[in-house]
C-alpha cells in the first residue's frame, strides 16, 4: 500500500516535471539568446569607443556580426546621435550610441538594449 | 509476492533518479535566467558608469538616466592649494605594479620654464615626503629622478652652467635585506610589521622618506627651480600604492600644483551596482621615455 501511494506521488511528480519540460527548455533557449545578444551588443559598443570621435557620424547602421545569424530572426541596429540637449546643457560634445539586439523567443519578439555616451577626448579617444 | 515487491522498489528507484534529473534541469534553466539577467543589469550599469565619466569629461557631471543612472563626482584638479596655515592633501597615485612610473609635477606644467610666472604654483621648499607600500612581504624599494633648472656643484665636467639637470635617489625598506643592491636606507621610515602606519586619506603605506631631509647625505637639500619627479616602484610582486605630499603651510610656495583629476561614476540598472573610476594625470611622458634616451652629450637633430 505505503509503495503504491509513493508510486503515485513519484509518478505525478515526473508528469509535472514533463509538462514543465517545455517551459524549462524555453526558458534556457531564453537565457542563452540574451546572454548572446548582450555579448553582440557589447562588442558593438566596445567597436565605437575604440573609432575616434570624428569618425562617430550620426545615423543607424545595421550590426554586422555573424553572431546575430545564431539568433531566432535577429537582428540589430547601432544609433549614433547627438546628445540630447536635456542632458548636455551645454553642448557638450557627446554622442550617444545606442546598441540594439532583437530576436524571437516562442514567436514573441526580444530586445537588448544598451546605450552610452562616447565623447570627444574621453576614454579609449 | 516478493517479485511485485522488487518491481515496485525498482520503480521507485528509477522515478527518483527521473525526478532528480528533472529538477537539476529545472534549477539549471533557473540558473542560468538568473545569471543572463544579472549580466545584463551589470553591462547596463557599467555603461551608464562609463558614460558618466564621459560626460564628467566634457564638464557636465548632472546624472545620466538610460534604462539605468549614474552618478558621477568630480574632484576637479588635485591637489587643491590649501589657505596659509595648512598644510596641502598628499597626492596618492592608484597602485603601481613593479616598474610602472609616476610622474609628479613640482611646477606647473603650464608656466614658462625654468621661470615659474607669477600666479603660477610651484613647489619652493627644500624637502618633500613620499610615501610608498603597503606589504610587509612584498617589499617594494623605490626609484626617484627629480628634474630641475640649475648648477650642480658635483657635476664633473659642467658644475656652473644653469641648465635641465637630473638627481636621484634608490630607496628601499631597511627591512628587506637587499643591501647588496647599495639603496639607500638611511631616512627611510618603514614598519617591520603590520600593512603600514602612514594612514592617508585612500591608503595606509608602509614607508616614508622625507626627500631632502638631513639623512640625505649625498643629495642634500632639494634644489632650487624643481620641474617635475618621477617615481617607479622595483622589487614588488603586487601592485602598490604611492603617494607625495608637499611640506610647510606657507600656501602656494609649500603646495605641489594640480597634478591629476579623478572621477567616481557609479552606475545602477536594478539590482546591480557598477562603479568607473578615472584618474587623469596631466601632461605625463610615457613610461618609455625613461628607457628612450640614453645620450652621454647633447641630442641633436
Amino acid at each position: 500500500m505505503v509503495e503504491s501511494l509513493l508510486v503515485i506521488v513519484a509518478v505525478s511528480a515526473i508528469v509535472l516535471l514533463m509538462v514543465n519540460l517545455p517551459n524549462v527548455i524555453n526558458l534556457m533557449n531564453k537565457s542563452n539568446h540574451l546572454s548572446l545578444a548582450r555579448e553582440i551588443g557589447l562588442k558593438q559598443l566596445e567597436d565605437k569607443r575604440t573609432t575616434s570621435y570624428i569618425n562617430l557620424v550620426n545615423g543607424t547602421t545595421t550590426i554586422s556580426d555573424t553572431r546575430v545569424g545564431m539568433l531566432p530572426q535577429g537582428a540589430g541596429t547601432v544609433i549614433v546621435a547627438d546628445c540630447d540637449p536635456s542632458i548636455c546643457t551645454n553642448s557638450e560634445h557627446l554622442k550617444k550610441i545606442t546598441v540594439s539586439v532583437s530576436w524571437k523567443d516562442n514567436n514573441k519578439q526580444q530586445n537588448f538594449k544598451i546605450d552610452t555616451f562616447i565623447g570627444e577626448g574621453g576614454l579609449n579617444q | 509476492m516478493k517479485e511485485k515487491g522488487q518491481i515496485i522498489l525498482i520503480l521507485i528507484l528509477v522515478m527518483t533518479v527521473a525526478l532528480g534529473i528533472g529538477l537539476s534541469v529545472i534549477q539549471k534553466s533557473l540558473v542560468d535566467i538568473s545569471t543572463a539577467s544579472k549580466t545584463e543589469q551589470s553591462s547596463r550599469a557599467f555603461s551608464a558608469a562609463e558614460a558618466g565619466v564621459e560626460s564628467s569629461l566634457q564638464g557636465n557631471t548632472c546624472g545620466q538616466n538610460f534604462q539605468g543612472c549614474s552618478s558621477v563626482s568630480d574632484s576637479g584638479q588635485i591637489p587643491r592649494i590649501p589657505a596659509q596655515g595648512s598644510r596641502q592633501d598628499s597626492v596618492e597615485y592608484p597602485p603601481l605594479a613593479k616598474e610602472d612610473v609616476v610622474q609628479i609635477w613640482l611646477a606647473d606644467p603650464n608656466t614658462t620654464l625654468p621661470t615659474c610666472a607669477s600666479g603660477a604654483t610651484c613647489y619652493k621648499q627644500s624637502t618633500l615626503d613620499v610615501y610608498w607600500g603597503n606589504s610587509p612581504s612584498d617589499k617594494a624599494a623605490l626609484e626617484l629622478t627629480l628634474v630641475y633648472y640649475g648648477t650642480d656643484s658635483s657635476d664633473p665636467v659642467d658644475p656652473s652652467t644653469s641648465k635641465y639637470r637630473s638627481r636621484k635617489w634608490y630607496l628601499d625598506n631597511p627591512f628587506s635585506s637587499r643591501s647588496a643592491n647599495g639603496f639607500d636606507t638611511a631616512g627611510v621610515l618603514c614598519s617591520g610589521t603590520g600593512n603600514g602606519t602612514y594612514v592617508l586619506p585612500k591608503a595606509t603605506y608602509l614607508c616614508r622618506k622625507t626627500l631632502g631631509d638631513s639623512n640625505n647625505a649625498n643629495n642634500g637639500p632639494l634644489p632650487s627651480n624643481l620641474m617635475l619627479m618621477r617615481a617607479r616602484l622595483l622589487y614588488n610582486t603586487n601592485s602598490q600604492p604611492l603617494a607625495v605630499q608637499a611640506v610647510g603651510i606657507c600656501g602656494a610656495d609649500c603646495s605641489l600644483p594640480s597634478q591629476a583629476r579623478q572621477i567616481t561614476s557609479t552606475g545602477v540598472s536594478g539590482q546591480t551596482q557598477r562603479t568607473v573610476r578615472l584618474f587623469q594625470m596631466n601632461k605625463v611622458v610615457p613610461p618609455f621615455f625613461d628607457y628612450a634616451l640614453f645620450s652621454a652629450g647633447e641630442i641633436n637633430k
